[in-house]
């Protein structure tokens, strides 16, 4: 490696300990090694722009102006109500259906959002009941980044991975709706097997009932304060049905996902006659400038030979067997993502898994999968290993339930290595099929 | 006795208080009690212990909510008859029972609410802080079955219930004003009336009445202001102020780099001498320093 190519890797570990160690904003972190390269001189700013991928921007940014305008609706509180009345008060239907619908919603809105709307709700059910959350909302949290791993628009590293590689989000739900739904029934039924006690059911007890009855009325009065415009709603819910329509039938199309979700948002912002204002201010800026500093990094170490260095160095020296190959990435990618943000990890890992199916290929993009798996799932190792745990562990605390990094991992280790575990099975299957 | 299912209980009952006000408390306690009954499963032996436990339950809320009180305790004594009944036939009992006790209390608050109507004359100045949903019904017949035109003026209180009211006069064109509480004094000095609900009315002579509601009769009284309390007899508490449970809670806050520590109460009291007329389904049953507790007026 020439001093080019050493800068970059000093620059691009600096960031990466900043991220990890939070000393610094995601966004600026990046953006400050982007300009230390520039000022160094080791790429230009014509080249640094090249490297920026604009499918995955326009796609997060049509997604977050979608999921901007259906909060205003009212839709996700009234979904949460109905829920809600629909578990009438038994434990275990609460952790069933409330996982069920945060796994699914998940799958087609930002994993954030969906524990911001579901969250609250669990709360004031479970408290109310005289029952602990944090075992609910642990259960809700992972069932959001299971859900989010099913589709191409889920999870950050799946919109990632989809395009940069080219992957449709027919591909996504082909490939992983299986292991993601197997896992979700897992972690719930691990999550019974583990709070037995929590999730008795509650008919032989009179005054549990009253409470719940109570409860149930009380959500749904506060529901009742919550004003809804139906044609507001039905317009905002058409366009997020296109969206998805367009995203399955991309193959007939032609169209990226990227343009499909950044048009239907932009017809939705015209249709709902919504103040563009409003809607730049729900936009995470800083996510969209972490994404792009962090593309122009991984673009130069890649562009500097250290990505090809790194595959050759390490991940080739696993061999050319394809079932070692892909448990590795599965396994490395699940372990390093429940420490670490997944999103560097997911952009530093793509021209890896590149270099890797040039020297050996593997058919039915497996080792595409396995990333995907790995990246999103791991996030269920630890409390800080997705944001929507993050979130979720900071509603708790607002409710007066502190839930510490110990406890939540204890929580939610075993059933994120539980579905590791599921995954490595149905993609050893896959490729025993395909091979 | 107090426990976490207990206690739940509690914070529930004052969140709805505090949201909807005692007569929807009351009706909607009711109803979950019905529908706790229905979907109770146990054997038969622990069916009348179960409601025992559930009532002295309610019977201790903090505050209490009396006219839950007294139609629990109306309950209670209607179900010592057929004691030996099967379970399905003495919970179909117990959910009858409570179903007619819900439609009589019904019944007396619509005519608190028709009371309120007479009250209610063309050219009048209401001023309304914490109108429960029966009194909010008053103004809106007042304004479309008699056709009177007159004035609200709302003091801001929470957002939910201060929404309901603006929510409701607007949607019958009644006309009206939104006021911030410290605002008040500026508007008592022409003729005004201030209506108000209560959770109870004590035989010391008390009313337990929604938080802010003590300053706005302490000024009307002090401008002459005519307050007018309504409420139904079944609020009508049987042991004295001191004996409703009014929540209180001790805070340490943090505002402004200052910790300090904070007590709250969750009910304000009103000595009935400065309430001016007090009105029930029967109709005017006294004003300034009238005895409700007496038998003929509903104690």
């Amino acid at each position: 490696m020439g001093f080019d190519a050493l800068m970059t890797v000093v620059v691009f570990l600096t960031v990466y300990v900043c991220i990890a160690f939070e000393w610094l904003d995601k966004a600026i972190a990046a953006l400050l090694g982007v300009m230390a390269l520039l000022i160094m001189g080791v790429i230009d700013d014509h080249t640094a722009a090249t490297y920026i991928d604009f499918e995955t921007i326009m796609l997060l940014i049509g997604m977050m102006g979608i999921v901007a305008v259906l909060k205003k609706t009212g839709f996700f509180a009234m979904t949460a109500v109905r829920i809600a009345k629909l578990t009438g008060g038994q434990p275990l239907r609460i952790l069933i259906l409330f996982c069920a619908a945060t796994a699914i919603i998940s799958a087609f809105l930002d994993n954030v959002t969906t524990v911001l709307i579901m969250v609250p709700i669990i709360i004031e059910l479970t408290q109310g009941m005289g029952l602990d959350p944090r075992t609910y909302v642990v259960a809700l949290a992972m069932a959001s980044n299971l859900g989010g791993t099913a589709t191409l628009v889920g999870d950050p590293p799946n919109i990632i991975i989809g395009s940069m590689v080219g992957l449709t989000f027919n591909q996504f739900l082909g490939y992983l709706l299986v292991p993601v739904v197997i896992a979700t029934l897992v972690v719930i039924a691990y999550f019974r097997a583990r709070n037995r006690a929590s999730f008795l059911p509650i008919d032989d007890d009179l005054t549990k009932l009253f409470s719940v009855q109570l409860l149930l009325e009380k959500i749904e009065f506060d529901f009742r304060t919550v004003k809804i415009d139906r044609v507001f709603l039905i317009k905002s819910l058409a366009c997020l049905g296109v969206a998805i329509l367009l995203f399955v039938t991309q193959s007939v199309t032609g169209l990226s996902p990227g343009v499909a979700a950044l048009t239907v948002a932009l017809v939705l912002f015209i249709v709902t006659r919504t103040e563009i204002e409003e809607i730049l201010l729900e936009i995470e800026w800083s996510t969209l400038l972490f994404f792009a500093g962090l593309f122009i990094l991984v673009g130069a170490m890649e562009h500097k030979g250290v990505i090809a260095w790194l595959a050759h160095n390490i991940f080739l020296r696993v061999g050319s067997n394809p079932y070692v190959m892909t448990l590795m990435v599965l396994w490395v990618s699940g372990i390093v993502s429940g420490f670490m943000d997944n999103i560097p990890f997911t952009i530093t890992m793509i021209p890896i898994v590149q270099t890797m199916l040039t020297a050996h290929p593997v058919p039915h993009h497996i080792l595409w999968w396995a990333l995907s798996l790995g990246a999103c799932l791991g996030g269920n190792l630890t409390l800080i290993g997705a944001s929507a745990n993050i979130i979720s562990a900071g509603m708790l605390k607002k409710y007066g339930y502190d839930i510490s990094f110990g406890t939540y991992t204890r929580q939610s280790a075993p059933g994120a290595i539980l579905s590791l575990f599921i995954s490595s099975i149905v993609l050893m299957v896959y490729l025993w099929i395909f091979l | 006795m107090s426990t976490p299912d207990n206690q739940s209980i509690y914070n529930l009952i004052r969140s709805y208080m505090s949201d909807m006000g005692t007569s929807r408390t009351t009706a909607v306690a009711l109803k979950s009690y019905i529908d706790a009954v229905e979907r109770l499963k146990c054997e038969a032996s622990d069916f009348k212990p179960m409601l025992a436990r559930l009532n002295t339950v309610i019977k201790n809320t903090e505050p209490r909510v009396i006219p839950l009180v007294h139609l629990v305790e109306a309950f209670e004594a209607d179900m010592t008859a057929g004691s030996d009944l099967p379970l399905e036939a003495a919970k179909q009992r117990a959910m009858d029972l409570l179903n007619r006790i819900r439609v009589q209390f019904q019944d007396a608050t619509a005519r608190v609410t028709a009371n309120c109507v007479t009250c209610i004359a063309p050219g009048d100045l209401i001023i309304a802080h914490l109108l429960p949903p029966y009194l909010r019904e008053a103004l809106v017949r007042a304004r479309t079955e008699r056709g009177h035109s007159f004035k609200v003026l709302v003091v801001k209180h929470d957002f939910v219930r201060t929404r309901e009211l603006v929510d409701d006069l607007k949607a019958h064109h009644i006309d009206h004003l939104l006021i911030p509480e410290y605002n008040l004094s500026h508007y008592l000095k022409g003729p005004a009336k201030f209506f108000t609900g209560a959770v109870s009315v004590t035989p010391d002579n008390q009313a337990v009445t929604p938080v802010g509601t003590a300053n706005m009769v302490g000024l009307c009284h002090w401008y002459r202001v005519p307050v007018y309390l309504f409420v139904e007899s079944i609020k009508f508490a049987h042991k004295p102020l001191a004996d409703q449970r009014i929540y209180s809670e001790a805070q340490v806050k943090t505002e402004a780099d200052v910790t300090f520590h904070m007590a709250t109460f969750s009910h304000d009291f009103i000595d009935l001498a400065m309430i001016d007329h007090i009105f029930t389904e029967t109709g005017e049953i006294a004003g300034r320093a009238g005895a409700p507790g007496s038998p003929e007026q509903g104690g």
